[in-house]
C-alpha cells in the first residue's frame, strides 16, 4: 500500500522510504550533517507529543524546549556514529518535560542520501520503559522468589532439626497416613528403626503394633474436621515397649511448596505420669481413710480419755471433802497430788487435741490483721492475770493472708509463752514487730523473760519437748510443736533465737 | 422450786454422781431425772416406755444433755425434742466432753440453748453446774 502511494513521486526512493519511515510503530527520526530534523515519523510525533512544525528543520538538540539536548545522545551523534556509521542498542535513559522517564534504545544509521553526497542519519527509538518496568519486575519477583525458597528451605531444615531436638516423639504423615518421616526419640522410644518406618501407613508399623481404634479415630474422623486436635489420650499395649498411656497433639499442616496435606503427631509418654498420678490418687484416698481414723480416734481420746480423769479427779475431791477428818495430812496431800497429776492429763490431753486439730481443721486463708489480733489476745491475757503488768509493744497494721482461726491459736501460744517466762521480770515486756530476714518479711514476737540456751534450740518445737520443768514454768510441751504446724500449713516458717536471762525472739514468715 | 424439774441425760455413773453431788454442794434441790441412754430420755418426755402413763404436763425446766450415748445419740434425742411439740420448747444444754467443732455446730444447729464441755478439775465442774442449775432453774422463765 505504501509503495502505491509513492510510486508516482519524483524523488521515488526517498518517498519510499518516508513510507517505510511512517508505517512502522517505533518512533524514526532523519537527521541532516548539521543534525537538523529532515523528518520524522508519525509515531515520533505521537510517542514524543510534538508536531511536524516545531520539528522539522530544527536541531535535534533544540526540539521541545532543548528536551532532546541528551548527553548520551550528544555522544552518540558527534563521537560514536562519526566513526562507526551505525550503531545498534544504545541505551539512553531520559527524563522528558511531557512525558516523563523513559528509557529508550537507539539504533542509528550514517547513511548517503539517495542522489547527493551529503550524509544523513537515520534514528530509531525504541521506547523499553514498559519493558525496562516488566524486567524490573521480573527480576525482582524472581530474586523474591529465590529468598522465599532460601526461607522456605531454612523453615523446613529448621522444622527438621526441631523435630529431631524435642525429646517428644514427632511423625509426619502424608494424607494418605504414610510416615514421611521420624524424629529420633521416635524410633528410640518406640524401638524402630527409620527403614521399617519411613513410607509406611502408620497402622502397618511394627507389626500393626500401631492400629489402635483410638488412633484411628484421632486421623480419620477427629482431624479431618477439626485440623488440630490436643491432649488425645491413647492407652495401649505395645509389643515391643509393653503398655503405654500416650497423649497425642496432632496439626493437619499444609506442606511448603505443595497443595498437599501432612499430620503431624507428637506423642507424650505420659505413662509414668499417668501411674505416677494413680499412685497419689492412692496415696489421698489412703490419707483421707487416716485421716478418718484419726479423726475418729481424737472423738473417742477427747471424749473417753477424759471422762475417766473427771472422776478420779472428782472422788478425790469427794474424799478430801467428805471425809477431812478421817484423813491426816499425807493422806491429804496424796490426794492432792492425785488430782493435780489429773488435771495435767487434762491439759495435755486438750493441748493433744488442738495440735492434731491443727493439722486436720480446715484451712481457709484470707487477710488477717495480726496486729489486731495480737492486741486482742494481749488483752485477754492481762484479763486472765490480772496481778501482772506487761508492757506490751505492738507493730500496727501488720496484715497477712493466712487462716484465722488457726493464726489466733498461733499467736495465742507466743503470746502465752511470752506471758508465762517473763512471770519473774521486774519489768516484763514483749514486742510484736517485723523484720526482714534473708530478703523477707518476718514477723516476730519478742520477750526479755527467761529466755533458753540455743543449744536445745532443735528441741523447742518438738511435740511434748520442754526446756524448763513444770515446777519452774507449767506447760505441756505441744503448744510451740502446735506452732510450728500452723506456720508449715501456711507454707511459712517459724524459728527461735534467744540467750539464757536475756529472753527469747520467736521469727515467722507467711508467704504471699 | 422442788417441783422444778432438772433431766440429766448421762450414761456414766461417775458423772451422773458427780453432777448430783455439785448440785447438792449448790443448794440446788430440783429433782433430778436421770436417764441412762437416748431412748430413757425420750421415753421421759414422751410418757412413752418405762415411764408410760407419765404426766407429761410435767416437763423438766431443762435437759442436760450427754452427747454419746447409748442406743440413740444425744443429737437425736436434741432432734427428736425440737421435732416435737410437746417438748420442743424445753431448754436443752449440750453437757459433754467433746470439744469437737462439728459436734458444737451440729448442736447449735439442732437446737441446743447452751454447749458446756464438762472438765476435768471437779471445782470448775462443780462450778459449771452450780451456775446453769441457778439460771435455768431459778432464773429462767420457761414457756
Amino acid at each position: 500500500m505504501a509503495l502505491s502511494k509513492t510510486s508516482d513521486s519524483v524523488d521515488e526512493p526517498l518517498e519510499l522510504a518516508e513510507s517505510i519511515i511512517n508505517t512502522v510503530r517505533e518512533p524514526l527520526i532523519v537527521l541532516d550533517h548539521d543534525l537538523r530534523v529532515v523528518s520524522a515519523n508519525r509515531s515520533f510525533y505521537k510517542v514524543f507529543k510534538v508536531n511536524p512544525e516545531e520539528t522539522v528543520g530544527q536541531r535535534i538538540y533544540d526540539i521541545g524546549n532543548q528536551q532532546w539536548d541528551i548527553p548520551k545522545l550528544r555522544k552518540l551523534l558527534e563521537t560514536i556514529l562519526p566513526q562507526k556509521t551505525t550503531f545498534d542498542g544504545y541505551e539512553v535513559e531520559h527524563d522528558f518535560a511531557d512525558i516523563g522517564r523513559r528509557i529508550m534504545l537507539l539504533n542509528a544509521r550514517q547513511i548517503k542520501r539517495v542522489g547527493g553526497k551529503e550524509r544523513i542519519i537515520l534514528l530509531a527509538i525504541e521506547d523499553i520503559t514498559k519493558r525496562k518496568e516488566i524486567d524490573a519486575g521480573l527480576e525482582n519477583t524472581r530474586k523474591e522468589l529465590a529468598v522465599i525458597k532460601k526461607i522456605a528451605d531454612e523453615v523446613s531444615e529448621f522444622a527438621e532439626s526441631i523435630i529431631n531436638t524435642v525429646r517428644e516423639p514427632l511423625i509426619v504423615l502424608d494424607q494418605h497416613l504414610r510416615v514421611v518421616s521420624a524424629s529420633r526419640s521416635f524410633y528410640k522410644v518406640f524401638k524402630v528403626n527409620p527403614e521399617e518406618t519411613v513410607g509406611q501407613l502408620i497402622y502397618n508399623l511394627g507389626n500393626q503394633q500401631w492400629d489402635i481404634p483410638k488412633l484411628r479415630e484421632l486421623l480419620e474422623t477427629i482431624l479431618p474436621q477439626k485440623t488440630t486436635f490436643d491432649g488425645y489420650e491413647v492407652e495401649h499395649d505395645f509389643a515391643a515397649i509393653g503398655r503405654r498411656v500416650m497423649l497425642l497433639n496432632a496439626r493437619q499442616i499444609k506442606r511448603v511448596w505443595g497443595k498437599e496435606r501432612v499430620i503431624l503427631l507428637a506423642i507424650e509418654d505420659i505413662t509414668e505420669k499417668k501411674d505416677h498420678e494413680r499412685e497419689v490418687v492412692k496415696a489421698r484416698d489412703a490419707a483421707e481413710a487416716a485421716n478418718k481414723e484419726l479423726e475418729a480416734f481424737s472423738y473417742s481420746v477427747s471424749h473417753d480419755l477424759r471422762a475417766p480423769l473427771r472422776s478420779i479427779d472428782g472422788f478425790s475431791h469427794a474424799l478430801l471433802e467428805d471425809y477431812q477428818d478421817k484423813l491426816d495430812d499425807t493422806a491429804k496431800s496424796y490426794l492432792d497430788r492425785v488430782r493435780k497429776a489429773t488435771q495435767h492429763m487434762g491439759r495435755l490431753i486438750d493441748d493433744m487435741l488442738k495440735l492434731s486439730s491443727v493439722t486436720r481443721s480446715d484451712f481457709q486463708p484470707e487477710s488477717v490483721d495480726l496486729s489486731t489480733l495480737v492486741r486482742e489476745i494481749s488483752e485477754k491475757l492481762q484479763q486472765c492475770n490480772p496481778d501482772r503488768m506487761i508492757d506490751a509493744i505492738i507493730r500496727e497494721g501488720v496484715i497477712v493472708n493466712g487462716d484465722p482461726s488457726l493464726l489466733k491459736i498461733a499467736i495465742e501460744n507466743l503470746l502465752g509463752n511470752a506471758w508465762k517466762f517473763t512471770s519473774r521480770e521486774v519489768k516484763p515486756q514483749f514486742e510484736f514487730n517485723t523484720t526482714v530476714k534473708e530478703g523477707k518479711t518476718a514477723c516476730f514476737v519478742r520477750d526479755n523473760g527467761v529466755g533458753f540456751d540455743m543449744t536445745y534450740v532443735d528441741k523447742l518445737f518438738g511435740a511434748f519437748q520442754r526446756l524448763h520443768t513444770t515446777l519452774e514454768f507449767p506447760g505441756t510441751g505441744i503448744g510451740l510443736a502446735t506452732v510450728q504446724r500452723i506456720f508449715n500449713r501456711h507454707g511459712g516458717e517459724v524459728w527461735a533465737e534467744a540467750e539464757v536471762g536475756k529472753g527469747a525472739t520467736f521469727y515467722f514468715t507467711l508467704p504471699g | 422450786m422442788e417441783d422444778r424439774i432438772i433431766l440429766l441425760v448421762e450414761d456414766n455413773p461417775d458423772d451422773v454422781d458427780l453432777t448430783l453431788r455439785a448440785l447438792k454442794k449448790n443448794n440446788i434441790k430440783s429433782k433430778v431425772i436421770i436417764a441412762k441412754d437416748g431412748v430413757e430420755a425420750l421415753d421421759y418426755l414422751h410418757g412413752t416406755g418405762m415411764h408410760a402413763g407419765r404426766d407429761t404436763k410435767d416437763q423438766p425446766v431443762i435437759v442436760m444433755l450427754d452427747l454419746k450415748l447409748p442406743k440413740i445419740s444425744g443429737m437425736e434425742v436434741l432432734r427428736d425434742i425440737r421435732q416435737n411439740e410437746r417438748t420442743s420448747l424445753i431448754p436443752v444444754v449440750i453437757l459433754t466432753s467433746s470439744t469437737e467443732k462439728k459436734d458444737m455446730v451440729e448442736g447449735y444447729k439442732l437446737g441446743a440453748n447452751s454447749y458446756i464441755r464438762k472438765p476435768v478439775d471437779f471445782e470448775q465442774f462443780a462450778e459449771a453446774i452450780k451456775l446453769l442449775g441457778l439460771y435455768w432453774t431459778l432464773y429462767n422463765e420457761t414457756v
